[in-house]
């Protein structure tokens, strides 16, 4: 069953509900309900069709452009709504997916979201028509996922519990998370973090071809391989770099090192000859984002590179 | 609910037949005698069927009270205990810590900080060296007490060194943070589940208070199993007996060892093949020098691939082995199946173990394999750089 794949993925309780908002008139739900209320019961199971007639809420109404509100303006693009259906999402066509969940849950979607597209999931929400608005109506409306922390009428009427918060997706956007994890192209983690590096840092060097290893990061550069360690203290602030030279023997290697002179540090382990350098910035994190980080660090990488051909030639 | 997935014929393992090098396998190969076993000892609880003293530890048929003794005098230590792996052990020994704090390496094994988490007690870490040998120097020990001194008022209650670790396979100068422990008047826990059971290992000539193994990845034996040794100056504390009474019924348990459930989960298969593999253990760990033999033989050819290379401590001093590759991970880039290639096809040439989707860095341990297969092992990575266009050296 469609869905089910994400549901048990993130160990969620309750189902995703799949909404669909029609121009048809449909028979509508005997009772008379909340959007948000219905959004709930949805997920656990039923299948609930709202109307004018049995729509309980006058802000959802609007939302969910079942009727015109008094003065029209940008955020009403949604017209002439005759019926929403709100049920189970098993995979039907419809217009948005909504997931309720605990922050904590909310978290991990998050991450197996940015993994896939490579975008943050956003919450915007100012407290005020929350579930039909903020991740119904925005979501159809900015075609992006949006989180809602509800409003006073989904936590009052709607039964929903105080850990509980709602993340609406485009179906399309849903559709390939569900396809992802039901394919397991999610990558498995084991869920250990190998270190605390702030992303900025990390993504940075990534953007200068510098891919995190497991306790460094490793990149080409000039056809040279060359690895970056974050030396670890109080505050990140130092980076050492790394490049290697390959030697015939243990003897050769610790000919160079001994006739070495130039001005970064080398060392000799059996038949290689490691060259480094030290970089010393006031602050990682404040200065990665600034030119000078980069313009620094290349030029010492460039120094190395340099140094690792020259003792080559020594040998 | 198919059921049909879980038919015999539905269970076979995919390794099968093939050159195993995953690191946590090698040591946990059973020996010929341990197959032999196999059938008659996998019914569950099967080691109970001649229980008279109420703990597995105690049973006399099969010998595990004296297998018990045989093992403590193989580690060098006073006491032992089986456990449910080499985490519930370090489980065990902290509980009869509590409070406090303990000082580790960081290197350590996840369950290393679970097992304190647990108990409550706060974790400081011992530094490494970094890129490229993430080395632990022994007085790093020294400065991190001091450290927990000054900010907590007293000494670490505990110390931990991962003897050889999981992620470099350094070999870690046991010896000296024993002797910097025991200065300190700081029991050392030794994390030797890498290293006991493949390795010589004397609990008293490294000055260690208690000695932590793994059954089922260096000693031979079927999983769960976990070894825990120690002296008598600990026994009281660590393998305390139960004191509970039932308020209404009276029960009470005096036998039963608290930390380990009373009776340590290890009945049927782990004890047995643990023990059936011991004669072979005692001999093999004398022959870890051709071990390494192999080790440092695999890493010189493995570096003959353009772009190859080890980190971590040189000259290799173990079996387990960490290289970094980033022109297999050049590769893997432009791939269809992306990081997957390397391991599809190490196994096309029968062997796995290279975890999937790892090409950047991989883990491999060659504990154990032929000259044969660890030249095949080579060939394999070579052809496979050839095929795909990275140099090899002739």
């Amino acid at each position: 069953m469609r869905g089910e794949a994400f549901r048990r993925y993130f160990e969620i309780p309750s189902r995703p509900v799949a909404v669909k908002l029609l121009k048809d008139e449909l028979e509508p739900t005997e009772g008379s309900f909340r959007y948000c209320e219905a959004v709930r019961l949805a997920s656990h199971g039923e299948r609930i069709v709202l109307s004018r007639k049995n729509l309980s809420c006058g802000s959802a109404e609007i939302a969910l452009g079942l009727i015109e509100p008094l003065f029209d303006d940008d955020d009403n693009f949604i017209k002439n709504i005759k019926s929403v259906v709100v049920e189970p999402y098993e995979g039907q066509n419809c217009d948005v997916v909504l997931i309720i969940a605990t922050p904590e849950k909310i978290m991990r979607i998050g991450s197996t979201y940015y993994q896939i597209f490579k975008k943050e999931l956003s919450a915007k929400f100012s407290g005020e028509t929350a579930v039909c608005g903020e991740a119904t109506r925005d979501v159809l409306k900015s075609e992006s996922p949006n989180i809602t922390f509800l409003c006073e009428g989904a936590r009052e009427y709607g039964n929903y519990r105080n850990d509980e918060i709602v993340l609406g997706f485009p179906e399309e956007t849903f559709k390939k998370m569900d396809d992802a994890i039901s394919k397991e192209q999610i990558r498995a983690l084991c869920g250990c973090l190998m270190d605390d590096l702030p992303k900025r840092v990390i993504e940075k060097f990534e953007e200068l071809g510098f891919e995190k290893a497991t306790d460094h990061f490793i990149g080409m550069y000039n056809g040279k391989i060359v690895n970056i360690y974050v030396m670890r203290g109080d505050r990140i602030s130092n980076i050492g770099v790394f490049t290697s030279v390959k030697f015939r023997s243990d003897d050769e290697a610790k000919k160079v090192v001994e006739q070495y002179s130039g001005n970064s540090f080398i060392y000799q382990r059996e038949n290689w000859v490691d060259i480094y350098r030290i970089v010393e910035f006031e602050d990682l994190e404040e200065i990665v984002g600034e030119k000078k980080f980069e313009k620094e660090l290349i030029r010492n990488i460039e120094a190395i590179i340099q140094e690792a051909r020259k003792i080559k030639e020594i040998a | 609910m198919n059921l049909e997935r879980y038919a015999p014929n539905n269970l076979k393992r995919p390794s099968k037949g093939m050159i195993n090098v995953h690191p946590i396998q090698r040591g946990g190969i059973l020996t010929e005698e341990a197959r032999k076993i196999l059938e008659e000892w996998s019914d569950g609880y099967s080691v109970c069927d001649l229980c008279f003293e109420g703990r597995v530890d105690l049973i006399k048929t099969p010998p595990i009270a004296e297998f018990k003794k045989d093992v403590a005098e193989f580690l060098n230590m006073d006491d032992v205990r089986f456990t449910a792996g080499a985490r519930h052990a370090k489980f065990v020994i902290m509980s009869g810590i509590k409070n406090g704090s303990v000082v580790l390496d960081s290197l350590a094994h996840y369950t290393s900080y679970i097992a304190a988490e647990l108990n409550e007690l706060k974790v400081y870490e011992v530094p490494n060296s970094g890129y490229p040998e993430f080395k632990i120097e022994p007085e790093k020990y020294a400065e991190t007490f001091e450290k927990v001194k000054e900010e907590t008022g007293s000494y670490p209650s505990l110390a931990l060194l991962t003897h050889v670790d999981y992620r470099y396979g350094n070999v870690t100068d046991a010896k000296e943070i024993g002797k910097i422990c025991r200065d300190y008047n700081i029991p050392l826990i030794l994390n030797t589940a890498y290293s006991s059971g493949i390795m010589e290992i004397d609990g008293r000539k490294l000055y260690a208070d208690f000695i932590v193994g793994s059954g089922h990845k260096s000693w031979a034996a079927t999983a769960p199993i976990g070894i825990l040794a120690t002296n008598f100056d600990y026994t009281d504390k660590i393998f305390r007996k139960s004191k509970l009474r039932g308020e209404w019924s009276g029960r009470a348990f005096t036998k039963k060892e608290t930390s380990f459930f009373g009776c340590s989960p290890v009945y049927g298969l782990p004890i047995m093949t643990l023990m059936a593999s011991f004669p072979r253990v005692v001999e093999r760990v004398k022959k870890w020098d051709e071990e390494i033999k192999k080790a440092r033989y695999f890493v010189r050819k493995m570096e003959e691939i353009e772009g190859v290379q080890l980190v971590g401590e040189r000259p290799k001093n173990h079996t387990l082995m960490h290289f970094e590759a980033p022109t297999f991970h050049m590769i893997a880039k432009k791939h269809k199946k992306r990081g997957y290639f390397l391991y599809h096809e190490l196994k096309r040439r029968g062997i796995v173990g290279v975890h999937p989707g790892m090409t950047k860095n991989f883990k491999i341990n060659t504990y154990g394999l032929t000259w044969e297969e660890i030249e095949k092992v080579i060939n394999s990575f070579k052809e496979i750089a050839e095929n795909y266009g990275v140099e090899v050296e002739d």
